[in-house]
């Protein structure tokens, strides 16, 4: 059995699952890589956020402590100046130790712009000021001295509690142009009255340094007073925009009030915002320092140092920390993909492969099942190497052996018939050293003594070495076929037999019919003829209907020799030319006396322009009576028979008798032309015949390559049209 | 051509008498065997113009007797007639290959049978015209 393609191909549904599946795989592989990239994120961002984070927490500790130090600054000046006017409470409160101890702060700090002296009006008595340099602290001339008394921090220090450290907002400074916090304080006399205002001008980017100490474009940390104007903004042109009057409106309370919302909402936190990270801190540096324990003094100025401290991360930067491990991610997830995605594909191609050849070998198996069922074919299979033979259930059904019984060589070489097992043991033979196929025959014996004819076919396993390991067979139970071709082939005989009965009795039959009539005819003519003497009239009309009567036996004889010759096909055809006219014209007048007898007409119509033929004469003629004399059979006395003549086409002629008889009933004109059949028993009785005359003209006009037909109604009459080729065309008689 | 002697070889009596009769009516001497070892013995003690032969016959058949009388010198130019009432096809090439010049089947025609036996005597005249080889 040859495996068919069709089956072996995968269907669409085959195609589909693998795509599908396939399909599903890399949606997965993609998915987890996407989740765990989500993982990674959310953990980076908390990550960098705590970082930033603690990093806001360290630089608000640092501001914090700063503006102590600076606390501390001004009370140490203080108490320089108020201990001096302890000592002279009506003089200046100026003196060389104040001056002395303000020169030494600004060079051991290196952190104040300037530190001066206002008289309660406002003017400056004494100031120094910070030159980078040789000398860098630098008294200013009696005549630098400045009129500060427009200066907020002049008002808030002079209203200011006695010993309350007053911090200005954060800005710049006038003369030098660089962000400075102002620090005051009153020198309070002994009088509890105060003299003196003292004022530190301390650098903002000190005070702000790691938060300037950002180098990153755009910047990242970022500082906004409580307004939400920027001090320190995404960029340096924003820096200080609450003194310079050409940076207005860079104030993010306007700008963005969602965010400005946000991120002052609550005092720290983060969030994660249109591709940026925000980090925040809401600080107020001078509260925190007011609570510090070794302060001893009041701190003034909070309300304007609460600041918001900003960090804004881009992602690309926030995914930078772990740049690394993203790009490994996408790695491990791509390459999971290539190595998994075609894995699923062969692998389910494999799986649905076998799928489909256990479908086929199930299948087959079936098939295989049911033919062998219906088949009655039993399958055996000979391990060459073991000697171990294994039957199907049919083989033992074929055999007559109970099922299950072990069986092996010995088994079946008892069953085959003695006759039969050599021939049957060599193509087995020949079937191993050949390692081929081949077919036999054999009879078994059945255990119940039941004779049954098998047909084998079996075929040499190899195995991979080219060794025959096994032969498997099946044998097929053809009794039933064989008894029937058998019986076939005795019927056969037999109809031979009979057949060449048939022929030996018809001639000898002949023979023995023929042989009393030589004697009645030969003698009835002797009578009539007068050879041994004059016979009366009367005498001579008997002699005359023994005549007819052995003359028509005569007929009988040789319609049924001719009969079986024609049906033998041993009638030989000989084809002449002669005239039409003159053969039918002889055929009259041999059937002139019956003609005459009855008193009948007949009129021959012949017509023109067809005379020679080219038939066989004798039989024409034979043709020709055989009708005429049926005619004048069935026609009453006066009654007319009509041969007509004519040409039928080019090549054929019709040659019809017509009478005026007792006619054919419909149903019996399929009869007509059949052996042995008259139309009915009475009919027979009258007008004798053995049934033979047409079915005989019937096969001799057809021998000829002629038709007959007949057409009649039943007492008027019948027309038998035979046509007939001008030519005879040679035909091979079956 | 006038009286001929002819020996007519026939088992049945009937067809036996017939036969005479007319040949007898026609002229001519009519002898009479009715088997083949019969026959024999009266060919040999006379001469005869023609022989009229049956073909079923007791014992010995009548074509085997004309093989036997074509195998014999002395015998072989007296020309045999088959006379038989087998009208199957090929009885008459049969009777023609052992050696009969002619085949008249039975029942015969009295009116004409005798010119029939006539013209066999006249072939008979005019040897080696026709004939089997």
């Amino acid at each position: 059995m040859t495996k068919s393609h069709t089956e072996s191909k995968p269907s669409p549904t085959f195609w589909l699952i693998q795509v599908l599946v396939v399909g599903l795989t890399a949606v997965l592989v993609i998915a987890v890589t996407l989740v765990a990239q989500k993982f990674l994120w959310n953990y980076t961002v908390a990550d960098v956020s705590h970082d930033r984070l603690d990093a806001l927490d360290r630089d608000a500790f640092l501001i914090e402590s700063r503006l102590r130090g600076r606390a501390n600054d001004i009370f140490f000046l203080k108490s320089v100046a108020e201990e001096e006017l302890a000592h002279n409470p009506n003089g200046p409160p100026v003196s060389e130790n104040l001056r002395s101890a303000i020169s030494s702060m600004m060079l051991a700090r290196s952190q104040y712009d300037k530190i001066f002296l206002l008289d309660l009006q406002g003017h400056e008595i004494l100031r120094y000021n910070w030159k980078e340099g040789e000398r860098p602290v630098e008294e200013a001339l009696v005549n630098e001295l400045k009129d500060k008394s427009d200066r907020p921090y002049f008002h808030e220090t002079l209203s200011a509690p006695a010993g309350a450290a007053v911090f200005s907002s954060l800005d710049l400074s006038s003369e030098s142009h660089k962000p400075v916090v102002r620090v005051g304080g009153q020198i309070v006399g002994p009088d509890g009255k105060p003299k003196a205002l003292l004022v530190l001008n301390y650098f903002g980017d000190l005070l702000l340094r790691e938060l300037i100490q950002d180098k990153n474009q755009p910047r990242q940390n970022m500082l906004l007073n409580s307004d939400g104007v920027w001090l320190l903004g995404p960029d340096a042109t924003l820096d200080w925009s609450l003194v310079f009057p050409e940076k207005k409106g860079s104030n993010l309370k306007e700008e963005n009030p969602a965010l400005w919302n946000k991120i002052t909402s609550r005092k720290s936190g983060w969030f994660y915002e249109e591709g940026n990270l925000y980090c925040f801190k809401n600080i107020d540096p001078t509260g925190s320092v007011a609570d510090y324990p070794p302060l001893r003094m009041p701190l003034k100025g909070g309300e304007h140092l609460h600041w918001t401290m900003l960090v804004k991360v881009p992602e690309a930067v926030v995914w930078d920390n772990v740049r690394d491990i993203r790009t490994g991610i996408w790695a491990i997830g791509a390459l999971v993909g290539v190595v998994l995605v075609p894995l699923v594909w062969f692998g389910l191609f494999s799986i649905q492969r076998r799928k489909i050849a256990e479908d086929h070998l199930k299948t087959s198996a079936e098939r295989l099942s049911l033919a062998t069922q219906v088949s009655k074919m039993g399958i055996w299979d000979w391990n060459v190497r073991t000697g171990l033979i294994t039957w199907d259930e049919k083989m033992y059904e074929i055999y007559g052996i109970s099922k299950g019984q072990p069986v092996n060589y010995e088994t079946w070489k008892n069953a085959v018939v003695p006759q039969d097992l050599s021939e049957a043991e060599a193509i087995l033979q020949r079937v191993i050293a050949e390692k081929t196929q081949d077919s036999a025959e054999f009879r078994i014996t059945c255990p119940d003594g039941s004779l049954r004819h098998i047909q084998a076919a079996e075929g040499a396993i190899l195995d991979r070495t080219g060794q025959v390991v096994r032969v498997v067979g099946v044998n097929l139970d053809i009794t039933k076929r064989k008894e029937m071709e058998l019986d076939l082939h005795e019927k056969n005989i037999e109809l031979q037999h009979a057949a060449q009965a048939k022929n030996s009795f018809l001639a000898n039959m002949s023979h023995e019919l023929r042989t009393p009539l030589n004697g009645i005819i030969g003698f009835s003519e002797l009578l009539v003829d007068g050879l041994p003497g004059d016979v009366n009239a009367e005498q001579k009309e008997y002699l005359e209907d023994i005549l007819a009567s052995s003359q028509h036996l005569l007929q009988l004889i040789n319609d049924v020799l001719d009969l079986a010759k024609v049906e033998a096909g041993k009638v030989e055809l000989h084809p002449e030319t002669f005239s039409l006219r003159e053969a039918i014209a002889q055929v009259c007048s041999v059937a002139h006396p019956l003609v005459q007898k009855k008193k009948i007409e007949l009129i021959t119509t012949f017509a023109s322009g067809l005379d020679d033929v080219t038939l066989d004469e004798q039989k024409l003629k034979q043709v020709l009576y055989n009708l005429l004399s049926n005619a004048v059979k069935f026609t009453e006395e006066h009654g007319r028979i009509e041969i007509m003549i004519a040409l039928h086409g080019a090549n054929h002629f019709i040659l019809a008798v017509r009478d005026t008889g007792i006619g054919i009933k419909p149903e019996n004109i399929k009869r007509l032309f059949k052996e042995f059949e008259q139309l009915d028993e009475g009919t027979t009785r009258r007008y004798q015949g053995t049934g033979l005359g047409l079915a005989l003209t019937r096969k001799i006009v057809e021998m000829q390559g002629g038709s007959i037909k007949v057409e009649s109604e039943f007492g008027q009459g019948s027309t038998f049209t035979v046509t007939l080729p001008l030519i005879m065309v040679e035909e091979v008689v079956s | 051509m006038s009286a001929a002697r002819i020996l007519i070889v026939d088992d049945n009596p009937t067809n036996q008498k017939l036969v005479s009769k007319l040949l007898k009516f026609a002229g001519h001497e009519v002898f009479n065997a009715v088997d083949a070892e019969t026959a024999q013995k009266i060919i040999l003690s006379s001469s005869f113009d023609l022989i009229l032969m049956d073909i079923a016959l007791p014992d010995m058949d009548g074509l085997t007797l004309t093989r036997k009388l074509k195998a014999d010198e002395k015998t072989r130019n007296i020309p045999i007639v088959a006379l038989s009432a087998f009208a199957m096809k090929g009885d008459d090439q049969e009777a023609f290959l052992a050696g009969c010049s002619g085949y008249i089947t039975k029942p015969i025609n009295t009116r004409t049978f005798p010119q029939q036996v006539l013209e066999y005597l006249i072939q008979r005249d005019q040897p080696n015209i026709e004939g089997p080889p």
